[in-house]
Parts: C-alpha cells; sequence; structure tokens
C-alpha cells in the first residue's frame, strides 16, 4: 500500500512539475526535415552556423526518414504540435488543408521579390503563401554514358535517337538496355510527357483528364516501341527491384543505361553507381524532333512551412525570419547546405552557388538538371503550354487511378487499350472527390 | 482456495480491469464510433453504415482494395497458420526426445523470429527470390529456366509465407514447454506395452497437447491475419496488389496515403468480425478434439 | 539368436539417429544462415553480391563506424548506445510489468473461484481476437491528447516512452494472460492443495509452489514479449517525441547508403540493433533446460 502511495505521489509531482515547464523558451525553434543521414549532417551544420552568429537562439532539429514522415507531420499538425518550420511537399498545401493550418507567409518579413515572379504561385491558396520553396524540379533522364560508348551510341537528343541508341547497345548485349527498368510512376511520367509533346495539352487540365483514349492507346504504343528496341526491359516481370538505385543491374553489372527522374533526387543513383562522376549524364527529355523544347513537367520540389503559432509571439517570429533568411541568404550556410535540396531560384542563394569556386556546385547533375527544365519550361510557356504538375497528381491515393492501370500493363496482364479504358473511367471523378476533400 | 479470502480476487484483478477500461473498451466502442462518421469536404459528418457497405463497393474509394484485401489476407492465413503449426510441432517434438544440444538447437531455430524484420533480413529475402537470385541459380542448374518470383502473384505470396514459417521459433518454443509437460511415466508405460514411437505420438503426445494445439492454432490465426510487416517490407504488397494484406491497406488509408481514419475503423472492424467468426467455429470445434486436465 | 536382433536393432536406431541429426543440422543451418550471411557483409565492401557468407572485399569501415549515428541530433550524431538505452528505457519495463500483472491475472483465473469468472475468461478471450488497428487509432488520440501528452512529451528517464509500456502495468497482453492459463490449467490441482493442506497462504502457493514449476514457462513469456517490445517499429514511430529519445527503430532507418554510410555500415548496425536480442536469448537458454512438473507430480 506504502509502495503505491510512493509511486502515486512521484506520478502527480511530475506531472505537475512537466506541466509547469510545458512552455518552451519562444527563442528555441524547431525545425523538421526528412532526408539521408547525407541530408541530416549538412543541415546540423547550417543550424550549427546559425546558433554562432545568433547566440541568443537555439535550433532543435528534428529530423527522420522519408517514410513515416508526413504521417507524423499530420499527426503532430491535428494536435497543434508541428514544429516552428517543417518541410514539406508542394502538393501537402493541398492536401493537409494548408489554408487552415500553415502560416501565411505574407505575415513574415520575407523578401519575396528575389524569387521569381511566379514561383509562389502554386503554394499560394487564397492569396495566402503557405510554403517558401526551395527549388523547382523535373522529371528528366541521365544516362550512364559508359553503357553507350561501349556500343558506340551516341547521346540521344530524340526519342528515334533513343530508339537507334537502344538496338545499337542491345545489338552488343541482349542484356543491356538504353534505359533499362522504369516502373509505373515513371512510365506515368514519360507517356504524359511524350503526349504532351504532341498534344500540347498538360495531362490534367481544368481538374480533368485532358488526354483521349486514343491518345492514351497512343502512348501506349509507344511505350511498347520503347520495350521491342531495348530501350526498356519487355516486362517488368523480369526484374523486380522496386528500388532503382539499389538495382544490381544498374549499380554493379551497368545493365541500364538510363534513369528516369527528378532533377533533385539523382544523387541517390550517384551514390550507388561506382564512378558516377565520370559516367553519369544529364540527359534532359527525348524530343519528338532535334531542337525542340518540349515535354517538360516541373513542379516546385520541397518548401518549408511554417507553423500559425510562430506569429503568437514577437521573439519567435523574429527568431524564425532571422532563421529563413540566415539559410536562404548567408554564404556559409548556403554552401554547406549545397543542392541537396535542389537548386534555389532565389537570386542571393542561386548566386552563392554558382560562384562557389570550391564545390563547383553548377557543374552537378542537380544543376545540369535544372538549367534544362527551367529553360525547356519557359519555352513551352512562350507557346502558351503549361506544363505545372497539378496539385493533387501526385496525391496518394489519387496516383494509383493512373498507375495501376500502367502497372498492370507494364506486367503485360492488360493491353494499352483496358488499360486506357481503365484510367480513363475513374480518372475525373476520383480526382474530384481527393481535390473536395 | 481454503480459507481463501473472497475479496482478494476482485483485488487482484484490478490492474486487468483498469487495463481492460482503458485500454480496450473505451477504444473499442471509440473506433466503432468513427466508422460511422466520414470526412465529406472538410467536414465530419455522420453517415451510418455507408462506410461499411463502401467497402464492399468495387467502384468506391477503397471498396476495390479491400475486397482484395480480404481474399489476399485469408489466403495467406489458410496457408500459413496450419504450415506453421506442423512444422514448429514436428520440429518441438523431435527436439523434446532427448537429443545431444538441445539448447544450440532451440536457439539456432529461433534465430529468425528474433531477427524479425530487420533490414538486413529483408534484403537477403529480396536476394533469395528475385529474378536472378538464389532460387533462380539453384534452378538454372538443373536447366530450369528462371521464374518470376516476386513478379507473379504466387511467388510473392510463396516469399512471404515462407519468410513468415521460417520465423516458427515461437511456436515452437510454445510446444516445447507442452511437451515437456508430457509425463514421461506415460510413454515409458506404452513403450512396454509394445507401442512403436510414431502410435505414442499420435496416441498419446498428440491427444495431451491439445489445449497448446488449440492456443498456438489461435494465436496464430489472430497474428496472421494481423500480418503487417512481410508484405511490407518484402513484396511492397506487389506485384500488382497480390499481397497487400489487409492491415496495409488499413495502415494506408488511415495513417500514410488516406489519412481518413474513419474508414480505418471501418475497415478494422470489419477484420475483427471475420476474425471472431473464425475463432468462435475453432473455439466451438475444440469440443470435440480437445482434452484438459482440469 | 537375441544378439542378432539386438545389432540389427541398435543398427536401425544409429541409422535413424543420424538421419535425425542429419536434418536437425540441415535445419538449423538454414535458420541461421541469414544471420550468418548478415555479419559476413558487414565486413564486406559495396554491396554484397553473392551469396557466400564470407566477404568479397573484406573491410572494417563498417564496424569502425557502427556506433556513430551521423546527423542524429547534431553533425556528430549521438552515440547508437544511446539509442539502444532508448529502446531499452520501454522494453524493460514493458517486459517485467507485463510478465507480472499476466501472471497474477491468469493465477486468479485459474486458481480462485468468484462471480464473474466465465465472464471475465469470455472477456480476455475475445480482446485476444481484436485486431490492434482497432485500438491504435484510439490509443493514439488518448495519449496525444493536452492531459496526457505532457507526461511523455519531455526527456526524463522511462517517461517519453510511457505509451510503450504503460499498459503492461495493467495486463492488457491476452495472449500472455491465456498463454498463463492454459500453462496453469495443465499443473494439476493436487499440488495446490497439498500446499493448502500444509497450512500455506493463497500467496505462497503461487510464489513457492507454482511459480517454480512454470519457470521456463514465465521465461517463455517474458522473453517473447521482451523480442516484441524490441522489434515494435510502428509504436515508436507513432508516438515520437523529443530527437534524443528515439530508440533504434527510428535511428537506424535514417542510416541509409550514401556519401556517408556505406552498405557495410548499414548491415553493421543492423547487426548491433539485434545483438542484444541475441545475447538475452542465449542467456535465457539455461532457464529451459531441466524438467520440472513431473517430479513434483511423482511420489
Amino acid at each position: 500500500m506504502k509502495k503505491i502511495g510512493l509511486i502515486l505521489i512521484m506520478v502527480l509531482s511530475i506531472l505537475i512539475v512537466t506541466g509547469c515547464n510545458n512552455q518552451k523558451d519562444d527563442s528555441v525553434i524547431s525545425f523538421s526535415w526528412w532526408g539521408t543521414s547525407d541530408r541530416s549532417v549538412s543541415t546540423y551544420k547550417a543550424i550549427e552556423l546559425f546558433e554562432k552568429k545568433y547566440p541568443e537562439y537555439k535550433v532543435e532539429g528534428d529530423f527522420t526518414v522519408w517514410s513515416g514522415y508526413q504521417q507524423s507531420l499530420s499527426n503532430k499538425l491535428s494536435r497543434g504540435r508541428e514544429s516552428d518550420v517543417f518541410q514539406i511537399n508542394y502538393n501537402w498545401v493541398y492536401s493537409m488543408y494548408g489554408k487552415d493550418h500553415f502560416l501565411d507567409l505574407n505575415e513574415l518579413n520575407i523578401d519575396f521579390s528575389k524569387y521569381p515572379v511566379n514561383e509562389h504561385k502554386p503554394l499560394m491558396i487564397d492569396n495566402k503563401i503557405l510554403g517558401l520553396s526551395q527549388s523547382e524540379t523535373g522529371y528528366i533522364f541521365y544516362l550512364n554514358k559508359s553503357v553507350y560508348d561501349q556500343a558506340g551510341a551516341s547521346i540521344p537528343t530524340t526519342w528515334q535517337e533513343l530508339i537507334d541508341a537502344g538496338n545499337k547497345i542491345g545489338a552488343l548485349n541482349s542484356e543491356k538496355y538504353a534505359i533499362g527498368r522504369l516502373d509505373a510512376q515513371q512510365v506515368a511520367m514519360l507517356m504524359f510527357s511524350y503526349l504532351s509533346q504532341i498534344t500540347g495539352k498538360n495531362v490534367i487540365e481544368e481538374d480533368k483528364l485532358s488526354f483521349t483514349q486514343q491518345e492514351l492507346q497512343q502512348g501506349f504504343a509507344f511505350i511498347n516501341v520503347l520495350r521491342n528496341n531495348n530501350v526498356l526491359i519487355p516486362s517488368n516481370a523480369t526484374d523486380t527491384h522496386n528500388d532503382g538505385p539499389s538495382n544490381p543491374r544498374w549499380q554493379q553489372q551497368e545493365n541500364y543505361g538510363g534513369v528516369l527522374t527528378w532533377n533533385t533526387a539523382i544523387s541517390e543513383y550517384e551514390n550507388t553507381l561506382p564512378n558516377a562522376s565520370e559516367k553519369l549524364v544529364m540527359a534532359g527529355m527525348f524530343q519528338q524532333e532535334a531542337n525542340e523544347r518540349l515535354g517538360m513537367y516541373k513542379k516546385v520540389s520541397m518548401a518549408y512551412a511554417v507553423s500559425k503559432r510562430v506569429t503568437q509571439s514577437e521573439t519567435k517570429q523574429k527568431a524564425v525570419e532571422a532563421f529563413l533568411e540566415f539559410m536562404t541568404t548567408d554564404p556559409e550556410a548556403v554552401k554547406v547546405l549545397g543542392v541537396d535540396r535542389g537548386v534555389s531560384n532565389h537570386t542571393v542563394t542561386q548566386s552563392i552557388l554558382a560562384n562557389d569556386e570550391t564545390n563547383s556546385f553548377k557543374n552537378t547533375l542537380e544543376w545540369k538538371g535544372h538549367d534544362i527544365v527551367q529553360a525547356y519550361y519557359n519555352a513551352q510557356l512562350e507557346e502558351n503550354i503549361d506544363l505545372y504538375i497539378h496539385p493533387f497528381y501526385e496525391h496518394d491515393t489519387f496516383r494509383k487511378i493512373y498507375e495501376s492501370p500502367i502497372e498492370k500493363f507494364l506486367f503485360g496482364t492488360v493491353t494499352a487499350q483496358q488499360a486506357a479504358s481503365e484510367i480513363i473511367s475513374r480518372f475525373d471523378t476520383e480526382l474530384l472527390k481527393v481535390i473536395n476533400g | 482456495m481454503v480459507g481463501q479470502k473472497k475479496w482478494l480476487p476482485y483485488v487482484l484483478l484490478i490492474p486487468w480491469f483498469i487495463g481492460f477500461l482503458v485500454f480496450k473498451l473505451y477504444p473499442f466502442f471509440n473506433s466503432l464510433y468513427m466508422s460511422l462518421f466520414k470526412r465529406i469536404q472538410g467536414q465530419v459528418k455522420y453517415v451510418g453504415l455507408q462506410n461499411y457497405v463502401d467497402l464492399f463497393d468495387k467502384n468506391s474509394t477503397w471498396g476495390g482494395l479491400f475486397m482484395n484485401g480480404l481474399k489476399v489476407t485469408a489466403t495467406y492465413v489458410l496457408v500459413t497458420v496450419p504450415l506453421i503449426l506442423i512444422v514448429s510441432l514436428l520440429v518441438a517434438y523431435v527436439l523434446s526426445r532427448k537429443i545431444k544440444g538441445v539448447g544450440f538447437f532451440r536457439t539456432a531455430y529461433y534465430i529468425p523470429t528474433v531477427l524479425g524484420a530487420n533490414v538486413a533480413v529483408v534484403i537477403l529475402w529480396r536476394y533469395i527470390f528475385e529474378y536472378e537470385g538464389l532460387i533462380n541459380q539453384g534452378l538454372s542448374l538443373f536447366g530450369i529456366s528462371p521464374v518470376s518470383w516476386l513478379g507473379t502473384a504466387f511467388g510473392a505470396m510463396i516469399s512471404i509465407v515462407l519468410l513468415r514459417v521460417w520465423q516458427f521459433g515461437s511456436t515452437m518454443l510454445i510446444f516445447l514447454n507442452a511437451l515437456k509437460n508430457v509425463p514421461e511415466t506415460l510413454y515409458e508405460a506404452a513403450t512396454i506395452d509394445g507401442a512403436s514411437k510414431t502410435s505414442q505420438f499420435f496416441r498419446i503426445t498428440l491427444p495431451m497437447i491439445t489445449p497448446i494445439i488449440l492456443f498456438n492454432g489461435v494465436m496464430r490465426l489472430v497474428e496472421t491475419f494481423q500480418v503487417f510487416n512481410g508484405p511490407q517490407l518484402i513484396t511492397q504488397g506487389g506485384p500488382l496488389d497480390s499481397t497487400r494484406v489487409l492491415n496495409m491497406v488499413i495502415y494506408q488509408v488511415a495513417f500514410s496515403g488516406g489519412q481518413d481514419l474513419y474508414t480505418g475503423s471501418a475497415m478494422s472492424w470489419v477484420l475483427f468480425i471475420i476474425i471472431m467468426v473464425f475463432t468462435i467455429g475453432i473455439f466451438k470445434s475444440s469440443k470435440y478434439w480437445v482434452y484438459y486436465q482440469d | 539368436m537375441k544378439t542378432k536382433k539386438n545389432l540389427i536393432n541398435r543398427h536401425k536406431k544409429n541409422v535413424n539417429k543420424t538421419f535425425k541429426y542429419t536434418l536437425l543440422i540441415i535445419a538449423a543451418f538454414v535458420m541461421l544462415y541469414p544471420l550468418l550471411w548478415i555479419i559476413g557483409a558487414s565486413f564486406n565492401d559495396g554491396p554484397k553480391s553473392s551469396f557466400w557468407i564470407f566477404p568479397d572485399q573484406f573491410t572494417l569501415e563498417g564496424w569502425k563506424g557502427a556506433l556513430k549515428a551521423p546527423g542524429w541530433g547534431s553533425v556528430e550524431g549521438y552515440s547508437l548506445l544511446r539509442a539502444l538505452w532508448n529502446t531499452l528505457q520501454y522494453v524493460i519495463p514493458q517486459t517485467l510489468f507485463m510478465t507480472f500483472s499476466t501472471l497474477l491475472t491468469a493465477f486468479v483465473m485459474t486458481r480462485m473461484h468468484f462471480k464473474g469468472k466465465k465472464l471475465v475468461f469470455t472477456i480476455i478471450i475475445t480482446t485476444l481476437l481484436m485486431p490492434n488497428t482497432i485500438f491504435r487509432i484510439p490509443m493514439f488520440a488518448f495519449w496525444t491528447s493536452d492531459l496526457m501528452i505532457n507526461v511523455w512529451d519531455n526527456e526524463l528517464p522511462f517517461l517519453p516512452f510511457l505509451p510503450l509500456w504503460a499498459g503492461g502495468l495493467f495486463a492488457v497482453n491476452s495472449f500472455s494472460v491465456f498463454m498463463f492459463i492454459q500453462f496453469f490449467r495443465s499443473i494439476p490441482i493436487d499440488l495446490d492443495e497439498a500446499a493448502y493442506i500444509d497450512g500455506a497462504s493463497t500467496f505462497q502457493v503461487l510464489w513457492h509452489v507454482l511459480i517454480p514449476v512454470l519457470k521456463p514457462i514465465i521465461m517463455t513469456v517474458a522473453l517473447l514479449l521482451f523480442i516484441s517490445s524490441f522489434n515494435d517499429y510502428q509504436g515508436p514511430l507513432i508516438y515520437r517525441g523529443a530527437t534524443s529519445t528515439y530508440p533504434l527503430s527510428l535511428v537506424l532507418p535514417t542510416l541509409g547508403v550514401d556519401s556517408i554510410n556505406t552498405y557495410a555500415h548499414v548491415y553493421a548496425r543492423s547487426i548491433f540493433g539485434v545483438l542484444l536480442l541475441i545475447i538475452v536469448f542465449f542467456s535465457a537458454q539455461k532457464y529451459f533446460v531441466g524438467n520440472d512438473s513431473d517430479s513434483a507430480i511423482k511420489g
């Protein structure tokens, strides 16, 4: 009995003590992000630099891996316990009801004039800017030059050249491919980029699927052409490695000549390929005809959102403003953070990175990808083609509507016609469902 | 029992009772309550049994995936549970009959369970089943062309079933304990009467441990209906959702992508009812084949 | 005549024995091989591409950096030993409390008479069958409510993990209760009666008579609880607190292959992650040796 009483008293006192200490110091900023430990180490280095420059502030970093981050953030948001500053994907502004939960960055002292005029438009709802863009990204090809060199094939710029290269590579060794294995997500982008080049339409326009049954079937037919010419593997059943970078056919056997990925994510493939710096080249998006610049989708890659509670305290608000400013414009910090989160479009950030001679960021694959994405996207705008990724295109539930039929097609269990009609039958209705919450 | 204070059992059960109220009863009804609601256009609205109806509607957001999950999970359970019981009982039996180095074997057979869903196990398992993996390498030695294990529904199912059966350690340990409790005297008497080892197994061992067979059977059934780690890590529910078990669907709906706790609760409830039905069935049948000491 | 038959029989026995042992050893090899493979991979430079245990290219890099977790909480990162201690701060209370509370509950259920026993038993069995997901969502709301969150979202010892071990105090693991019940029921009531006749109290019967007989199963239950608590990936993910309180299951996934961490590091760290489990398991072996309940009944 006595023991129980003692324990109860102990518990009660702890409750009281911790309850009182609930208020964290307003000069402490909490900041959460996801990524690899590479990113974490560099972010912590930048944080150390920040704390050195601003000894009156402290930053508590909270870093986790990608899987589980979204769920964790969602839970925290619903409890009002999110970090002061937290990393988000562009489309979460919509799917996580940013207009209700995230701070309108117009309330902070941020100089948006240093960003391109339209950069933050996709992050705006009701004229509130709900995320601070870190970089933009596009889905492009990177090739393993040595695979092409061995077969005497040159780096292609058009689809036809790609197909020719495929044939040359396959002639040398039927196990080798100009690209290799693409999963449903990647094939979707490939198809939609291809179709956008032909039709001039964005896959989603006015919240509806813009491609017709015929056009989709045309897209599938094109995939088959790629599969018949050693560009892509004939069936995804013969290679069941779901993770691209660790696939032995990419990193060890080098049977796969290329990847299709966000230009901000290329480091994953670089890390596993031996001597990647000598082999990997940026190949952009292949075109219908030489010298065209079409089929380039882009989006904000990731952004920093800020908690609404930040404006409730003047100290905290100043701290967060100083922190965001520092991470974007302090030369040391910017160099330490590098292009891991992509190439920022902020004029100051970008010029620091461009002028850094020791690291030569401009030569990184991310940067080269960034340049081509921006160039092509802008060229398209001049022809009134806007291929900005729709905010719900990558919604977890919705994306299955187009990825599932494509996956079945890649495994050979449905025909092009069936896949196309499956996509069409539910695309519009499901999209409307997720948009309306 | 002799001179037992009347209030003692009740007092001793207080912790359990608190646990039941707070950790079981409250969430139980809370989740049932939640399953009657739905978020429509940002507002949470009462929808009665609509969530449940939607689960069986192929054209609703989650209906197709849910029904597929039912099929996948049922297949997995019906194959895995008997396999685990048989394998672990046989091994436990062999180990219980005076083997030298019982400690070593017991440890060795238990290591897989200890490793659990360790990242290295996942990597290794995929390595075994991948297209250029170990099994196909072995097949090619016999001139058999490679099978796409992880690329077909059948092969992928086999890979996760085998993963679970490979981890038969806990079930085996429990059987070992049960086998130890079978009095040696019974075997001695039977041997004197001239009964063979096999007949002793079927006529002495099996009947004596039926309570534990029941226990293990029910536990494995309940547990395998909720399998998650294997399919999640090894096959990611693929290919083409052929190994996307119910628990993965619930996780996807409630926690990751979907963020829909209401449908998630409804799914949990359907799963619960299914498990209940199976278990009640087994318990009812136990009257005919389980033999208790007391 | 007899000797010849004996010889043949003994020969048969030997063949049987060899056969049996060979099977057992092959099976043990199959069980252990993955662990050996992983150990070999932790000494391998680069991804392990062959199935043989031995490394293609030997390196100690993985093990040199095995205890470090760069990027965890700072540039250098805390040591993995801290992560291990974090894990233990919920595994140990959970195991200890749960074993004791479920044992006690099972004892009451099988060795005492009281009104409502059948109802309690039905409740226990029913809770056994409920999928965890039913409890997960509301329990999460409970623990993260304003009332409870300050109790555990801090950096005190043991408390940050309260949601992961509080259940242990209240015998919520129906599996263990059920298992204890089944094993209690397989012990003849004569044992108890004998002790009562000798004047023992209820607790003395439990402590001096029943528990010694149940020792192996108690150790089994404790071990199973230890292992499942140690291997729980979802719990710590949901109840994440301050970065410094991350257990192994939250820290290890962050250390994937990139420019600082090689494959060898990944494998070495994953071995470290299970090392304690294996050690605990080996040490628990001595409780399984020996045969108990017979000797108590004989005579």
